[in-house]
């Protein structure tokens, strides 16, 4: 397994050109804006003009290292070809490239395209229909959207919104097998990317808002056969807790926390579901991944910890039992799901190189952990908040500030981050060459008001009433992208941006970011100081993540979906979100497709 | 256990014993204090009724003799200021012995005489109670509804509020009063001297069946208080006959009943219903009959509960009766 | 003649406070009322008779029925009340602005937005997600959900259910409100 290592960085010289293809050891970026660079696992591997996993990698770097694309020719950045998948809910997967061929899947109904790279306009190949159950789009909380899909062993493997898993043979199109995870007229839906590992497809549920019971599942790869399953609360045998769990802090040692740390009859209703991404360290052989808010979102009806939700876990990848975990937000009051991305980097700090995970929580806080032991290493806030009043460093956990607790039918006002926090699941990407992180954010608070609930199967099990707004008031920005430094623990620049940054980024070794915002715009900026290099609107909001590849005709390519949706329609009284949308559009120098032919203007000949 | 059986049985309008019963019978020392000032008060203003009658029966006599006996006589001092200084004499140190007792009683009654072990919560709503009870860890709470049990002789501490308007707790053979407020909490306690069934009853005028909003309170020994919680912290068994399946879709979104799905907290919480007295807050006893009654006439029996008239055909209304009969 | 005139004040007093007594109680609500349209008491294989227009007609009630509890405040209340405690407005909105489930405050409904369609809509639950109520409440109770649903904003006039059945009437401009229920956004009208 390839490293790649500051050493084999150092030591190549070469000055940055846009002329050869893509080369693994490039050679260092000037004026680099952390002085102290850190790596990464490039597990699995594979091709460097593919994109064969949502995040690229087992670390989840989403780094590319094509630079036929960089910062002198990125302005002539055109479209080459556009595909409409049909359905107009929110597009929050990254399609997957491989073998000249482009899989993409659709939100709910979850159809499965594969798009011929190799001809001009990339036509379809084929085309996979599910029919997936209609009960399911009154039963996601946020959208019926899909936020990603993987490949492996010939297979395109992807959740459905309806608690079902299904693999679909890369070649014809045709169902392999589908499982069903759980029932979805109970509330149980699934929106997250499955994630292959080997023989292992790994899965997890959504429904943190309406009382279910959250797990994280590993299916085998050829057979859809269910391998093993953890849940979220519950007893030590249901969370799959047991001898090789070894805590450091005291408040996760005891047996059961997952029952104790609630009132009696709450657990199985308390939510800890999995509907982030999952990332893997194959020396350690531990898969990680976060749990989501307890439920139900009042939290005066579930005194205690409420473990394990709005905590990160790791898991050993073949038996599923727990290694360590850490619970970002105990007792969480706000709606701060645990989920977001677990980037595993390997990083100096304090003078040693850490294997850390590095996380940005819902509740603002930017954590650097140890990937080994769950020791807690750095946690710095990234973004504008009020709910805590500092980290305890004596006992890991974030001091609470009491005047921003819920109150049951009383209004709390401008309480930030709101629930979805101010950054959700929208994934970032680090580029080894600048050392920074480049993450999408929000600007917002929220006005709250807390209302007791019943837990009644198949609908929600949630009582927060919000008004959200901008940090800056009425007419403030709604978010932002920052490149956020892990080693000093705050950020090098910001991009101030009017609407809500949902999308995921990707950074190039062109020392490109990309990114697009809910208003449509997608653009590509400087990796070392945040200039914007070049934009383009789009025909809707960009929720979903950016990819670069090499087509069959060596040119790199950028892709990202447009169409918004999902958490991003919080901004529905903003003027200028655009309607919503389903096309995914690619980019290439000049707008050339294939042939390297430009794409046709309109009145020209065919 | 026979006692509570027997008592169960009578419809509590009455109360096993006559009304006011509590006057004579109490059985916790807040009662027993409060009993005793009570009748203390009532018997020196017996007697000072008794007292003022006579004098002024006496002067009005003595009055009209006078009148009739003398012409324009200048009237003389009869030595009515004596009268005064006799009156004030004897009264000042009666009033002031009896405020020293009020102060003492309403001392001894505002906390309990030892520190409590045991904490409930009580939240009226219209017109019924839930009732919770908290434990060492989150995981021992449990709710319950309309029906308390507490230890004989240990101090009980009780939160108290609501969840609408103003509501009162009185358990008149065991405590003094307090509100029930809405937005405030209100902390008493109580202290069961004997074993027994008492009834408790809102004493805040509330709204159209204030008058159907008893409660239960069961002071038995400590270990079978004991036995009693870990049975109440115990969750329901899922059940999957008729009855459990009429009740997951005809009640379970306003009741609640800890190991199944029903989780609804609109309504009073059925867990372990079978083990109470009454239903509805002491309108009917907890017996087949008294279930089917509630069921099938709800707003005939207690008209304007938030409970509706849930539509149920007799063979459902029968499988649903004996269900609820399987919640112990 | 004094005692007699007393009397008969008193008579009077009480013949007056009587019968007051007596009109207070009597127009108080009946709740027991409150008629139950359903397409489900079918006779036949098919719910809907032939050439009727699917989701128009109740059988045996027109869409123009209104509500027979009223529009008050009273049963607004009440049906607020039950809006919150059944989580509708979980899915709904706690203004009814929609965000898993439809928002109910616009004039797009895909079911028909007259109180009979709405009641019907609740009571049989929906294919997209929205439950049946029809078992766990009873029809009373449906009502005031029918009748706060119907003051939020939107909906049909019964008098105008036939119009919006055919489209016979104006489109609105409407400026979005914000989403304040979960994180999801607003549903997909028309698809």
């Amino acid at each position: 397994m390839a490293r790649f290592s500051l050493a084999c960085v150092i030591a190549a010289v070469s000055v940055l050109s846009a002329c050869h293809p893509a080369d693994d050891s490039k050679g260092q970026a000037t004026a680099a804006h952390s002085a102290t660079l850190g790596s990464y696992d490039l597990a699995p591997g594979g091709a460097a003009g593919e994109w064969t996993s949502q995040a690229r990698d087992y670390a989840n770097s989403r780094y590319s290292s094509l630079d036929q694309i960089n910062t002198a020719n990125v302005r002539r950045l055109r479209t080459a070809w556009t595909f409409s998948d049909g359905a107009l809910y929110g597009h929050e997967g990254a399609p997957l490239v491989t073998g000249n061929t482009m899989y993409t899947v659709s939100p709910f109904p979850d159809r499965a395209f594969a798009l011929d790279l190799t001809k001009p306009g990339a036509p379809i190949k084929w085309v996979y229909d599910p029919a997936p159950s209609p009960m399911a789009i009154g039963k996601a909380c946020c959208d019926p959207v899909l936020r990603g899909w993987a490949i492996g062993g010939g297979k395109l493997v992807y959740n459905l919104l309806d608690a079902h898993v299904v693999a679909v043979d890369m070649k014809t199109g045709k169902e392999l097998w589908r499982t069903k995870m759980a029932d979805v007229s109970r509330g149980t839906t699934m929106t997250m990317a499955a994630f292959i590992v080997g023989n292992k497809v790994f899965v997890g549920n959504s429904g943190g808002e309406m009382g279910v019971s959250g797990w994280f599942a590993a299916l085998d790869l050829e057979t859809g056969k269910e391998l093993w399953r953890a849940y979220g609360t519950g007893s030590d045998k249901d969370v799959k807790i047991g001898p090789r769990f070894k805590p450091l802090y005291p408040q996760y040692r005891g047996k059961d926390l997952g029952l104790k740390t609630w009132p009696a009859g709450m657990a199985q209703h308390g939510a800890g579901s999995s509907w982030g991404f999952v990332s893997y360290d194959p020396k350690l052989n531990l898969v990680y991944y976060g749990t989501s808010n307890p439920g139900p979102r009042v939290p005066s009806q579930r005194p205690g910890d409420n473990l394990w939700t709005s905590a990160v876990f790791a898991r050993d990848a073949d038996t599923g039992e727990a290694v360590w975990a850490y619970q970002f937000t105990p007792h969480d009051q706000w709606d701060y799901d645990g989920v977001n991305e677990m980037m595993l980097l390997d990083l100096p700090i304090n003078g040693t190189v850490r294997h850390t995970l590095v996380h940005f929580d819902r509740n603002t806080y930017a954590y650097v952990l140890d990937r080994a032991t769950g020791e807690v290493l750095k946690a710095d806030t990234f973004a504008p908040q009020n709910w805590s009043s500092g980290f305890d460093w004596k006992t890991k956990r974030p001091m609470i500030n009491p005047a921003k607790t819920p109150k049951v039918d009383e209004e709390v006002k401008n309480i930030c981050p709101p629930d979805i926090g101010q950054k959700d699941w929208e994934p970032p990407s680090y580029s080894p060459r600048t050392g920074l992180i480049y993450a999408g954010i929000f600007n917002i608070c929220m006005d709250l008001t807390n209302h007791k609930v019943s837990y009644i199967p198949g609908t929600p099990y949630d009582g927060m009433e919000m008004y959200r707004h901008s940090v800056d008031g009425k007419d403030g920005n709604w978010g932002a992208l920052i490149a956020w430094d892990p080693v000093a623990g705050k950020r090098a620049w910001v991009i101030p941006e009017k609407f809500m940054v949902m999308s995921g980024t990707i950074a190039t070794a062109g020392d490109l970011v990309f990114y697009g915002t809910t208003d449509g715009w997608f653009r590509a900026i400087d990796a070392l100081n945040g200039k914007v290099l070049w934009q383009q609107k789009l025909s809707s909001g960009v929720i979903g993540q950016p990819i670069t590849y090499l087509g069959p005709d060596g040119r790199q390519y950028v892709a990202v979906a447009s169409g918004v949706g999902g958490a991003a329609m919080v901004q529905s009284a903003l003027p200028g979100l655009p309607a919503r949308g389903s096309t995914l559009y690619v980019f290439s120098i000049d707008g050339l497709d294939v042939n390297g032919a430009k794409v046709p203007a309109t009145g020209s000949k065919p | 256990m026979k006692r509570r059986a027997v008592l169960a049985a009578l419809p509590l309008g009455g109360c096993a014993a006559q009304p006011l019963g509590y006057m004579t019978d109490t059985a916790g020392h807040a009662a027993d204090a409060i009993s005793q000032i009570g009748w203390g008060l009532a018997i020196v203003s017996i007697i000072v009724v008794v007292l003022i009658a006579a004098l002024i029966a006496l002067a009005i006599a003595r009055g009209r003799q006078r009148l009739c006996a003398e012409g324009d006589v200048v009237g003389r001092d009869y030595g009515g200021l004596s009268w005064i200084y006799w009156g004030v004499g004897l009264s000042f140190p009666v009033l002031v012995a009896l405020a020293v007792w009020t102060f003492i009683v309403t001392r001894a009654v505002a906390e309990p005489p030892r520190p409590t072990a045991l904490t409930i919560e009580v939240t009226a709503h219209r017109w019924w109670w839930e009732v919770r009870y908290r434990g060492e860890r989150p995981v021992d709470d449990f709710v319950a509804a309309n029906h308390l049990v507490v230890p004989v002789g240990v101090p009980v501490r009780l939160v108290l509020t609501s969840s609408d308007v103003i509501h009162d707790f009185w358990v008149p053979k065991i405590g003094p009063k307090m509100d029930m407020i809405p937005g405030k909490t209100n902390v008493t306690w109580i202290e069961a001297d004997r074993a027994g069934l008492y009834r408790g009853q809102c004493a805040e005028y509330c709204g159209l069946e204030h008058a159907r909003m008893a409660f239960t309170v069961a002071a038995v020994p400590l270990v079978d208080f004991r036995r009693w919680r870990m049975a109440e912290q115990r969750p329901q068994d899922p059940g999957g006959g008729r009855g459990a399946t009429i009740f997951a879709s005809a009640c379970a979104a306003c009741h609640a009943v800890r190991g199944t799905d029903a989780a609804g907290i609109y309504g009073p919480d059925l867990t372990h219903f079978a083990s109470r007295p009454t239903i509805a807050a002491g309108v009917l006893p907890n017996t087949v009959a008294g279930r089917v009654k509630w069921l099938a006439d709800t707003q005939g029996v207690k008209p304007g509960a938030a409970m509706p008239q849930v539509p149920l055909d007799p063979a459902d209304r029968v499988a649903l009766v004996q269900y609820l009969g399987t919640l112990r | 003649m004094r005692t007699v005139g007393i009397v008969a004040i008193a008579v009077t007093a009480a013949a007056i406070g009587a019968s007051t007594s007596g009109w207070i109680m009597s127009s108080r609500n009946d709740s027991r009322n409150g008629v139950v349209p359903t397409n489900t008491a079918h006779r036949g294989p098919a719910a809907v008779p032939l050439g009727d227009v699917a989701g128009a007609a109740t059988f045996g009630e027109s869409i123009t029925m209104p509500n027979p509890l009223g529009d008050g405040p009273a049963a607004v209340e009440s049906g607020k009340k039950l809006f919150r405690a059944m989580n509708c407005a979980g899915c709904h909105g706690y203004d009814g602005g929609g965000g898993m489930g439809p928002a109910l405050n616009d004039h797009y409904w895909r079911y028909g937005g007259a109180p009979v369609q709405i009641y019907k809509s609740i009571y049989e639950g929906r294919p997209q997600g929205m439950p049946a109520w029809g078992r766990a409440l009873p029809a009373d109770q449906l009502w005031r959900l029918t009748a706060y649903v119907g003051s939020l904003g939107g909906g049909v006039p019964p008098d105008q259910a036939e119009a919006a059945l055919h489209g016979d009437t104006v489109g609105r401009t409407v400026k979005k409100s914000q989403n304040n229920a979960a994180e999801g956004g607003n549903g997909v009208e028309g698809q």
